[in-house]
């Protein structure tokens, strides 16, 4: 009802022009208007419908709306039409709207029917873009709910506005939970305090914080690292958070940081030598095993960078770790055994080399792994000297039974055959008398077979192994006195000169029979036309104990019999006293020591033996 | 009817092989070398040639190996004559190495038993007197 205090004619001109500006803040607001007629064909357009829709007005006259409808909102738009023009009541809708370009907008239709006096009812349609809107609220809620990150707008007072679905997730509270007593449970109860301060502080300075890493706690009391961002300055009185939870990651990282912290641990505390050099031999990482080393060689802490390899040296230190170096680079694995450096050379290192390689392959650097074995080489070496002398023994043991069965033969079989031209029958016969001279003989010859082998054995027991400090004078005394052949040969002179090397580490035994075997020997083989003249020395060539035993005795034919002097069973003289042992037994003893004996002779001269012996060092 | 030489430096062996071969019937004369450089004297000497020779090894000045090889250089060609190794070694090692000369047609271990030197001495004497 209007109550009018104008005339008619003043009202309506009053309404035109109330209409106009009406309308004119319609359009300027981005609302389009419409009338339709009974059938919805358009009317009349207001002019924004082009700069809204991209229609030109005049061009959709008579045009029916529900035709700029897109799909079956069409159906929807028409049926609500007509409703309207029953029920004459407002009514909203929202449809979507085709434009020109084919593009569609959402939009919200309010529909009234006008009823004139002439009973020719319109249909008022207005419509209002409302695509922007919906767009960002659909993207707020997709993005809330779809991230895997913790969302939640809190209002100034720290009350939860909303909150997304993976708070739930990662903590166990409900949604609800979190809205009635708000988000600060989340937090551990030492971290609250901080939480507390940082959204005061949020609050009142508007400005955004990154990456505050929080320890947070689940409902079950499990822990959880989160990294929080938060803005208060985007809309007033709200604040925006946002979590990242980095538990796993943080879980690695611990996990990494421990066994980086064993492996070095290992690495550190390891004798082993470990260290890495680039293309360039330059030092990239070591441990401290490799600075004990360099500074007990060399004198000076190594330091990354340094080169191990000096290009202006040629050492042969040098050349020996360029040479394993050059292997490595060349895309090789490196296993050898080597000397340490001077002054270590004494000790034996065990070196692993392997190629450093990077993405594509390529050989990049060294990674080498020193270590000492000095102890199991010698243990090795210790091992190999001990199966050498076993293997040697067995020779010797091998030899040794041919010759008792070579040199017990002999007679017993002589012994055989002549028992078996022995007359029984006529025992005083000429020929049985000839025959017990000869088994006599035999006998005899086996018995001094037994007593040569005896005294091998005898030997063979002295052979303690028993190392001891034996002065060389005193040894060649001790012998001298016992050589039998002595007082038969009538004079003889003995020189000695021990003063180089006057003591020997050796078992006495086996020393003693060397002295006694040569010395025999030059006064067995002294030259009947001359004085027998013997000489005994010592000297080091070589860490080896040399003692020569020179005679000017009757000399042996070595191109001869050189090659079997010391082999078994061997006579080079026509002399009753040599059985073919002497030297054979003196050979393999000293052999067995890791010693040898060689000789020098002229026939009609003289001979020269010269024994070489380990030398050893008292302990 | 047969000559013979006993290389061997045991004095007991050589009055053993004497009379063995002479008991054989077959042996017109036996004589003996204390070693290889001994007999290899009296091959020299050329006045007087064996059909048989009993050889041992182990010898001193020139063993039984040693006069093997410079019998083979020097006397193969021009003696007609046997060797049978006599030796107190059991080991196969010098039956091989005695096996790779062909003189060698025989490798007897000691002792020296008459019924083996008999049958030595008769094929001795029989290959000669056929000329088989």
């Amino acid at each position: 009802m209007i109550i009018l205090a104008v005339t008619p004619g003043q009202y309506l001109e009053y309404m035109t022009e109330l209409q106009k500006i009406l309308f004119s803040l319609v359009e300027k607001n981005g609302i389009v208007y419409f009338l339709l007629d009974t059938n919805h064909n358009i009317e009349m357009c207001s002019d924004n419908m082009f700069q809204v829709f991209g229609y030109d007005p005049p061009s959709i006259l008579g045009m029916k709306l529900d035709k700029l409808c897109f799909g079956k909102d069409r159906d929807r738009l028409s049926k609500l039409l007509e409703s309207a023009l029953v029920s004459k009541d407002e009514k909203e809708i929202e449809f979507r709207l085709l434009l020109s370009d084919r593009r569609i907008r959402i939009v919200s239709a309010t529909v009234q029917t006008l009823v004139t006096d002439d009973n020719n009812p319109k249909i008022a349609i207005f419509l209002r873009d409302i695509t922007d809107h919906l767009n960002s609220k659909l993207f707020k809620d997709s993005f809330f709910n779809l991230s895997l990150d913790l969302f939640a707008i809190l209002d100034f007072t720290g009350k939860v506005i909303e909150i997304n679905e993976m708070w739930n997730e990662k903590f166990g509270y409900t949604k609800e939970e979190l809205i009635k007593s708000g988000i600060a449970k989340v937090f551990k109860s030492d971290e609250r305090m901080a939480a507390g301060r940082m959204y005061d502080w949020l609050k009142v300075s508007n400005e955004s914080m990154y990456d505050y890493e929080m320890e947070c706690c689940t409902k079950t009391g499990e822990t959880k690292f989160i990294s929080w961002s938060a803005r208060s300055d985007a809309l007033p009185g709200l604040v925006f958070l946002v979590g990242r939870d980095f538990t796993e990651k943080k879980e690695t990282e611990q996990k990494l940081v421990e066994s980086e912290s064993k492996l070095s641990a290992i690495l550190e505390n390891t004798n082993d030598v470990i260290f890495s050099i680039d293309i360039n031999y330059k030092l990239l990482k070591f441990n401290t095993a490799f600075v004990r080393i360099i500074e007990g060689s060399y004198g000076f802490k190594p330091k990354a960078g340094y080169s191990v390899i000096d290009p202006k040296v040629n050492t042969l230190t040098t050349m020996k770790w360029k040479r394993l170096y050059d292997l490595a680079l060349s895309d090789r694995d490196v296993d050898e055994l080597i000397d340490a450096d001077p002054p270590n050379e004494n000790l034996k290192y065990e070196v692993s080399m392997s190629p450093i390689k990077n993405e594509f392959k390529d050989v990049t650097g060294v990674a080498v792994f020193l270590r000492d074995v000095t102890e199991r080489f010698k243990a090795q070496e210790a091992q190999l000297e001990m199966s050498r002398q076993l293997a040697e023994k067995n020779k010797d043991l091998l030899d040794f039974s041919f010759i008792i069965t070579h040199n017990l033969r002999a007679p017993t079989s002589n012994l055989i055959s002549l028992l078996s031209l022995y007359d029984k029958d006529h025992p005083a016969n000429d020929e049985n008398l000839e025959i017990m001279e000869n088994f006599e003989a035999s006998i005899h010859q086996l018995n001094e077979t037994l007593a040569d082998l005896t005294m091998a054995v005898k030997l063979r027991e002295e052979v303690g192994k028993k190392f001891e400090l034996l002065n060389l004078d005193e040894v060649f005394n001790n012998v001298k006195s016992k050589l039998p052949a002595l007082e038969s040969k009538g004079t003889i002179v003995f020189r000695t000169d021990f003063s180089t090397v006057p003591e020997l580490i050796y078992p006495k035994g086996d020393l003693e029979s060397i002295f006694y075997t040569l010395l025999d020997n030059s006064i067995k083989f002294a030259h009947p036309g001359r004085e027998c003249v013997i000489s005994v020395t010592s000297f080091i060539v070589e860490n080896r104990v040399h003692l020569t035993f020179e005679d000017n005795g009757m000399g042996i034919d070595l191109e001869r019999y050189g090659d079997r002097l010391f082999g078994l069973y061997q006579r080079f003289h026509r002399s009753d006293s040599g059985k073919g042992l002497g030297l054979y037994f003196l050979n393999t003893a000293i052999k067995s020591f890791g010693g040898s004996i060689s000789v020098e002779s002229e026939p009609g001269k003289g001979s020269k033996f010269t024994v070489k012996l380990i030398k050893r060092e008292s302990e | 009817m047969i000559n013979v030489l006993v290389v061997d430096d045991d004095a007991t062996l050589i009055f053993l092989m004497k009379r063995l071969l002479q008991k054989t019937g077959r042996v017109s004369e036996v004589r003996v070398a204390s070693d290889g450089k001994e007999a290899l004297d009296i091959l020299f000497g050329g006045t007087w040639e064996p059909d048989l020779i009993f050889l041992d090894i182990n010898m001193p000045v020139m063993s039984g190996w040693d006069f093997l090889d410079e019998f083979g250089r020097s006397y193969a060609n021009k003696i007609e004559c046997e060797i049978v190794m006599l030796s107190s070694s059991t080991r196969e090692m010098e039956k091989a190495q005695a096996a790779k000369h062909p003189e060698v047609i025989r490798y007897l271990s000691k002792p020296a038993l008459y019924p083996t030197i008999l049958e030595v001495v008769i094929n001795t004497d029989t290959r000669k007197s056929t000329g088989l």
